[in-house]
């Protein structure tokens, strides 16, 4: 079933991408192809809306993380005003790179190419010998360019690079109740990712993060081996009783727009007694479950159990893993880097959430039991998929037994590729600039 | 650097602490050759019971109960890392990459041979896997004890100089 190479043609048009994802399967050159990188810099990272961030990692006035917006590096950051902007990190007059820190805490950003000045709400502060301009320039002409659009769902800030489009509700769509899976983990639906970041990076393409319920009994399995040991160890308390085979309640979703989820909340429902017990060996346990209770009512029970993780990837660049938030920055079509920052759940104890932390470090971060596994094998995959006589990546796990679900998500067994097939066609849609 | 020189320094204290000085660097040699050797297990056995073993993250001065490390192990999970890495299965280490490591400016900071106490030193590790080299630098803090003779570790502190930077595979032993 050699296939022939395909023409290569810039730009891409309409037919081309449609030659490159096939149902169940697609062409290997959308993650080693720098024309196509550059595409969707364009019309998927220029266009949709992008995770920037979460609120309370910027609480105080003047505090600032730096961000990428595909190619564009912003700076998230709540001026004086209490506002929380999103700006592009580029001076007005020739276009420097405003701040290099990649987080604190400032009163105004200053471009030492000229002395030019910014504001932390971005409004132009001082132009340096300004009589060389025949006119004002502080009338909001100059200031830092904000995104052409930002929004804010229950704390966690998107932005997008394009003026239109649909609306943040809209384009979330059935993501919004995953995201509430996180941010109802707590009583008082307050998060707190202060705790820092593990910035981790592979030699791979972007779009190979995705969510996959197949490979964690086999990839992980040194992890899973430790889970047998000690079923408290690490994440092992959210994943007792093996969510990943295809017997478990487990599900894979499409949750429409390219989001997808390892739905695992059936599973860990059977298990709330038991993750009950695993809080309540903590300082504050039985007080946390009490206000899951008091604040949720019937829910608490799956919030609980849920342990804040829809496991939920937001297209393009988020992710709800675990314990933490993910950004996934495409550097080049085969780099990539992983912002992972911790989520800490207002109403649990200072001891629950040092818990997650822990929990965490033992799967996550670059000397982490399992990521650096993952993206060992997406260096792998990269590497092969050189070889291209035969080019296709099959995605086709379970396309005769997915179904459509109550609420419109497309719905398969926790080993079944429903993910990938959600993502690919979201992907092609963008690409097709449709 | 002669921290652990008392004042009076007569000729037998000095003798003292140079034998002192060339336990503390023989240990910490032995350390870095089973590090490099990926001898996880003897690795292991140079652990006192209770123990630390840290690398923070985005900064030195990180609070481990507030904010993530890349390691932040009790022995719990030092036992699971090991266990992990003597799997077949940790792929990330598979190949194995090769290590040197260089171990200099050893200094015994408020030490005492028979109970033991803080060593400081310099570590730069030099990392080839594949086609890819790595060069990894740090400042460690040692916490030694003495236990039935035998010094071991009680704690180890690695401070990566690029801990802020953004790091791929770290899953040999620092
Ligand atoms: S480029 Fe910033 S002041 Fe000139
Ligand atoms: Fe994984």
């Amino acid at each position: 079933m050699n296939q022939p190479a395909i023409e290569w043609i810039r730009p891409a048009s309409e037919e081309m991408i449609s030659e490159l994802v096939q149902p169940g399967r697609v062409h290997s050159r959308i993650y080693t192809d720098p024309g196509i990188f550059e595409l969707e810099m364009d019309r998927i990272f220029g266009r949709t809306w992008l995770l920037i961030g979460h609120e309370s990692e910027i609480p105080n006035p003047g505090d600032y993380k730096l961000r990428r917006m595909g190619k564009a590096p912003v700076i998230f950051v709540r001026g004086r005003d209490n506002t929380v902007r999103v700006l592009l990190n580029r001076c007005r007059h020739r276009g420097a790179q405003i701040c290099e820190e990649e987080t604190g805490n400032t009163r105004q950003f200053t471009c030492w190419f000229h002395g030019w000045s910014f504001e932390n709400t971005g409004k132009l502060l001082g132009v340096t010998q300004p009589e060389g301009y025949g006119h004002a320039l502080n009338d909001g002409s100059m200031d830092l360019t904000p995104t052409p659009r930002m929004d804010n769902y229950r704390g966690f800030i998107f932005a997008s690079l394009s003026a239109d489009g649909g609306s943040l509700k809209e384009e979330l769509s059935l993501a919004t109740s995953r995201i509430d899976i996180l941010v109802d983990a707590s009583p008082t639906g307050q998060l707190m990712l202060d705790a820092g970041a593990h910035k981790t990076s592979y030699r791979g393409n972007w779009k190979m993060v995705g969510m996959d319920g197949y490979h964690p009994n086999y990839l992980h399995s040194s992890v899973v081996a430790a889970w047998k040991r000690n079923e408290d160890s690490g994440v092992g308390s959210t994943h007792r009783d093996d969510p990943y085979s295809d017997g478990s309640l487990s599900r894979t979703r499409d949750l429409g727009y390219g989001h997808c989820q390892l739905d695992l909340l059936n599973h860990r429902l059977k298990h709330y007694e038991r993750q009950c017990e695993f809080y309540r060996k903590f300082p504050g346990g039985d007080d946390y479950i009490a206000a899951m209770h008091r604040a949720h009512g019937d829910r608490a029970t799956l919030l609980i159990a849920a342990g804040g993780d829809p496991h939920v990837g937001v297209f393009p660049n988020m992710q709800i893993i675990n314990n933490h938030l993910r950004i996934i920055n495409p550097i080049s079509v085969d780099y990539t880097e992983l912002l992972m920052i911790p989520v800490k759940i207002g109403g649990m104890s200072n001891e629950l959430n040092a818990e997650r932390l822990r929990q965490h470090e033992s799967f996550y971060g670059p000397c982490g039991a399992g990521s650096p596994d993952d993206a060992e094998m997406f260096e792998r995959v990269q590497v092969g998929m050189h070889a291209e006589v035969n080019p296709w990546i099959d995605l086709s796990r379970g396309i005769e037994r997915e179904k459509v679900d109550t609420d419109g998500s497309i719905v398969g067994q926790i080993t079944d590729e429903v993910t990938q097939r959600g993502q690919a066609k979201r992907w092609a849609q963008l690409m097709k600039g449709k | 650097m002669m921290a652990a020189v008392p004042q009076q320094s007569g000729e037998a204290t000095l003798l003292r602490a140079w034998a002192d000085r060339m336990e503390v660097e023989q240990f910490l040699f032995r350390e870095a050759e089973l590090a490099d050797a990926h001898q996880y297990t003897d690795w292991q056995a140079l652990w006192a019971k209770e123990l630390v073993y840290w690398v923070p993250a985005n900064a030195d001065d990180v609070d481990p109960a507030r904010q993530i490390s890349f390691i932040y192990d009790n022995r719990a999970r030092l036992e699971d890392r090991i266990f992990r890495l003597n799997t077949p299965f940790a792929h990330s280490q598979r190949p194995r990459p090769r290590l040197v490591r260089t171990v200099a400016n050893i200094q015994l900071v408020d030490y005492d041979s028979s109970r033991g106490g803080t060593v400081t030193s310099r570590v730069c590790i030099g990392e080839t896997r594949r086609d890819e080299n790595n060069i990894w630098m740090a400042r460690v803090k040692h916490v030694l004890v003495r236990e039935g003779g035998k010094l071991l570790m009680k704690e180890k502190h690695v401070f990566l100089a690029k801990n802020r930077a953004s790091i791929g595979n770290l899953t040999f032993l620092l």
